[in-house]
């Protein structure tokens, strides 16, 4: 039996994040290579919760291979002056490039550069230089001119090698990137008096072109030029429905903590019915921009890190905004209690979601009176702490995350008497338990099992592996035979031990072992 | 295909469907509420649906009527529905069976608009392939191999980077 090809060009997409088994699809034959050439080349520089390794490394320079030999006879005739020899270029089988959907000119620029090393070449630095920004040229007017499908752009357009920054220079129209969905902007100080003429030309045209942005990201490493924020500004006045706006700095300097305000009063005014998510790091508030921040109306997302300023009067300007948050996210706030507690009470009923570090009587009552509905807790502590254990059994949460951390580390002894109260009370609600930062030894990981009434099917933990790692795994053995909810385990040394016999042991019995990239990309933390 | 409507049909209510084979099937309305294809063919002694036997519209309605309360999918949500990879236990139970069952469980999804359902097969197939060679897949869908020698070379030079990605 067999299927037709309209299923087949159903089941393909289910594989887009998933390169290799796309690979060997394309192979089949020349249906499936049509169906799967264009789900394989819309992201090919996208990683997908795995590491980025040396072989990514040289795929990279490999697409870059690709590309060129895309490149039109115009673009070519452009790099003849740079003496690039192309010995193994002929016509592609397909217009790979047409099918780019996600854009970087980082990824771009790094391709290029392994691609230049990949050849061997040993030019002096400067005139290498100018070959890689040679061949980034073209291929930006090859992308220009070819891509229709291109939904997500990042760009850094202020660095030295970034290639963005020319492409008004060659493309009239640049209608390749009127479909932009997602916009992401790192900016950050020059020395180059052009490259900011460049960007702000760059960015000039972005308005002209994008008007379908719905999630913007815009990063300051360092210091922000007032003009190239002025027309990040006109970009984000021209949208007709952002969803989501993260603005954060990278570092906290005197005077960058400023740095946003501008962007804080156009956004609320061309964009405050339309915004469902916004995330601030680094950012100081002032009484205008917590107007600005109350005029969200459709606010249900909110995530505030390291920002400054928040005062009684403006959690109380805060309360009197007409959104309801979903997801509330508080992390390294240097505010007083009461105002992390006002926030937590702002969010309500509504509340499913929160990210918090400020675990203290104020902050859980306020959780406790007026969000009955939380159900995903991610925290962030760093001393042992009763009142988050006594707190956590008084809710009705589904999935809980504690990261023990920050400088100090927990003691055995604090350790093992967490764990055990933990146990004790962890409601019968939670179904999912990730901890975080702890190194557990057998004894206290004993003690928390023999406690715990939760119907657990995921268990992520950090067991203390040079001693207890045989140990533990037949302590979790011991809970599958008691609970048999557990459907997935991890922990964060597992990779070390995938052949372990009681590893196996548990596989057989059905559990999923998660690895360590598995871990990561559960994680619910923001930012 | 899910149309958007709500569950109008009270629980006690029941249709009857009937397989190409002639075989009946007595149903809970509700099922045939959320896909309009199902609602077509209820009743009358001569409606039958053509091409899904008794043994495959089992397997579907049996789905069916499992996913009862799940929520209605927006149209146009292709792309989250193909992000997310997760196959519940119970699907995942549900399509353990011969390659051949499989594959009729997906036609009848498809033909009768089950778009979850067709997703879950889809999804299903495909990670079924993600550890098979491309000679494999061609077994397993019984494909010619149709490139030319130099063809296929080129296609592998071209997208080798994928190969190990």
């Amino acid at each position: 039996m067999t299927l037709p090809n309209d299923i087949i060009y159903d089941i393909l997409p289910h594989l887009h994040d998933d390169m290799r088994a796309l690979y060997r699809c394309l192979l089949v034959n020349r249906l499936w290579c049509r169906i799967t050439v264009p789900i394989l080349w819309c992201r090919p520089f996208t990683i997908s919760s795995k590491p980025f390794t040396n072989k990514h490394r040289t795929s990279r320079t490999l697409i870059i291979q690709t590309y060129v030999s895309c490149l039109n006879q115009d673009e070519l005739a452009y790099l003849i002056p740079y003496r690039i020899e192309f010995l193994d270029i002929r016509p592609t089988l397909f217009p790979y490039e047409k099918y780019l959907q996600e854009l970087s000119d980082n990824a771009i620029d790094k391709g290029v550069k392994g691609w230049f090393q990949g050849k061997k070449l040993t030019f002096p630095f400067v005139e290498y230089d100018h070959r890689a920004e040679a061949i980034t040229y073209s291929l930006w007017r090859m992308f220009m001119r070819q891509c229709v499908k291109i939904q997500s752009v990042s760009i850094m357009p202020l660095y030295v090698r970034s290639g963005i920054s020319n492409v008004p220079n060659f493309s009239a129209s640049m209608s390749a990137l009127s479909h932009v969905r997602s916009f992401t902007c790192r900016i950050d100080w020059s020395d180059s008096a052009e490259k900011y003429q460049k960007t702000i030309q760059l960015l000039q045209k972005l308005e002209l072109v994008c008007k379908k942005i719905t999630h913007m990201k815009v990063y300051i490493h360092e210091k922000a030029d007032p003009g190239v924020l002025n027309a990040i500004v006109q970009i984000i006045k021209v949208q007709k429905g952002i969803k989501e706006v993260s603005f954060k700095n990278n570092m906290i300097l005197k005077g960058n903590l400023y740095q946003f305000r501008p962007l804080l009063v156009p956004v609320m005014e061309s964009q405050a019915n339309y915004v469902t998510s916004l995330a601030f790091r680094s950012v100081k508030f002032n009484d205008v921009s917590i107007i600005a921040l109350a005029g969200f109306h459709s606010l249900e997302s909110l995530c505030l890190q390291k920002c400054r300023n928040m005062t009684k009067e403006h959690s109380v300007m805060l309360s009197a905004a007409s959104f309801r948050l979903k997801f509330l996210s508080l992390l390294r706030n240097p505010w007083s209690n009461s105002i992390t507690a006002a926030l937590i009470a702002k969010a309500g009923v509504n509340l499913q979601q929160m990210v918090l570090d400020n675990v203290c009587t104020e902050t859980t009552q306020a959780a406790l009176d007026h969000c009955p509905n939380l159900t995903i807790l991610y925290i962030e502590v760093s001393v042992y702490n009763y009142s988050l254990i006594t707190w956590i059994g008084s809710t009705k949460i589904q999935q809980l995350e504690v990261s023990f951390g920050g400088i100090f580390r927990l003691s055995t002894e604090d350790t093992t008497k967490s764990l055990q109260l933990l146990g004790e009370h962890l409601p019968t609600s939670v179904v999912y338990l990730k901890l975080d930062g702890l190194y557990i030894s057998n004894e206290a990981f004993t003690g928390f099992i023999d406690n715990c009434k939760a119907p657990l099917s995921t268990l992520i933990i950090s067991i203390d592996c040079y001693h207890d790692f045989e140990e533990s795994i037949l302590t979790v053995l011991d809970f599958v035979s008691k609970h048999k909810t557990l459907k997935k385990y991890g922990n964060y040394d597992n990779n070390r031990y995938v052949q372990n016999m009681s590893i196996r042991e548990l596989e057989n019995r059905g559990i999923k072992i998660l690895n360590t990239y598995d871990i990561k990309s559960l994680s619910s933390k923001v930012f | 295909m899910d149309n958007g409507t709500s569950n109008s049909a009270s629980e006690n209510e029941t249709i009857t469907l009937k397989s190409c084979d002639g075989i009946e099937f007595h149903i809970d309305a509700r099922i045939a509420n959320r896909y309009t294809l199902l609602n077509n063919w209820n009743g009358g002694e001569s409606a039958c649906i053509p091409n899904v036997n008794g043994k495959v519209l089992e397997k579907v309605l049996e789905w069916c009527e499992h996913h009862i309360n799940d929520p209605q999918l927006n149209c146009g949500d292709d792309d989250s529905r193909r992000r997310n990879t997760i196959i519940e236990e119970w699907d995942e139970n549900f399509l353990s069976c011969d390659q051949d069952m499989l594959f009729e469980i997906i036609l009848a999804a498809n033909y009768l608009e089950i778009k979850p359902l067709l997703d879950l097969g889809c999804k299903t197939v495909a990670n079924m392939m993600k550890s098979k060679s491309p000679e494999e897949i061609r077994s397993a869908f019984n494909i010619d191999n149709d490139y030319t020698p130099e063809e296929e070379e080129q296609f592998r030079k071209e997208n080798e980077w994928a190969e190990d990605y």
